[in-house]
């Protein structure tokens, strides 16, 4: 997968990126977003009543901060699916900044997209289901 | 990667081009895919208008391995282009939902 290419990293934005996910990360550590309304709910949800593929992650990244790992793919399983890519795509944007030299990039086929675009569709559907239990709801 | 001097596809990380000796640069300029974006739009905000980002994301690197640059640059442009009509949605309702809440509050008191 081609990531963004910065022509010229830029230490000080990159630095500051940095800052805010830490301070992102401590928030979200301290308050539970299933008991806390100070995180801004989701678009889809508001607007349409049903689950989105994402809803329940920011509850999910909660409980992984804490070590709870099955809470966490309980609220959200997709991110199994899903954070292993963004995750590689942050450390490497990081790394190309900090480190003059970008990370192997990730290779994504197409295959591999479409994938993850019908186990996306299929999990959205089911999700909105009335039998599907496991749904966080909230 | 392909040679900028003779168009040769060439391994990635190569140097040189194997069939033309032309000096690759290091660091090559590839046609970004917006996958990480589509990504995030979709399940950070905006779902059904994250879809199309994500399809086309997924023709970038196929278009770019059959040497269609242009078609490659036009499914980029136009992943980054859903990206951010999914992330405006997404924000667009959200702030409509913040700002009926803070009617709601003001209602109240």
């Amino acid at each position: 997968m081609d990531l963004f290419t910065p022509s010229m990293p830029d230490r000080g934005i990159a630095t500051l990126w940095l800052l805010l996910g830490i301070s992102a990360g401590v928030i979200l550590f301290l308050f539970d977003p299933a008991v806390n309304r100070l995180y801004p709910a989701c678009p889809f949800r508001s607007l349409t009543g049903l689950l989105c593929p994402g809803c329940g992650s920011t509850r999910a990244l909660h409980q992984l901060l804490h070590g709870e790992i099955i809470a966490a793919i309980r609220l959200s399983p997709m991110l199994l699916v899903v954070s292993p890519i963004l995750g590689y795509a942050t450390i490497s944007t990081f790394a190309f900044v900090f480190r003059g030299r970008p990370l192997p990039q990730m290779k994504i086929g197409r295959g591999a997209i479409w994938g993850l675009l019908v186990v996306t569709i299929g999990f959205w559907l089911l999700r909105n289901m009335a039998w599907w239990s496991s749904s966080p709801g909230g | 990667m392909f040679c900028t001097n003779c168009g040769a596809d060439n391994l990635e990380g190569a140097s040189a081009c194997s069939s033309c000796g032309q000096v690759l640069p290091q660091f090559p300029a590839t046609v970004p895919n917006y996958l990480v974006q589509a990504i995030l739009v979709t399940f950070c905000c905006c779902g059904p208008l994250g879809i199309p980002a994500i399809v086309f994301a997924a023709q970038v690197n196929p278009k770019l391995k059959t040497g269609d640059v242009n078609g490659a640059i036009e499914s980029s442009r136009k992943a980054r282009m859903w990206s951010w009509i999914a992330f405006g949605g997404g924000l667009l309702i959200a702030l409509f939902y913040v700002g009926l809440g803070m009617i709601g509050a003001v209602a109240d008191m």
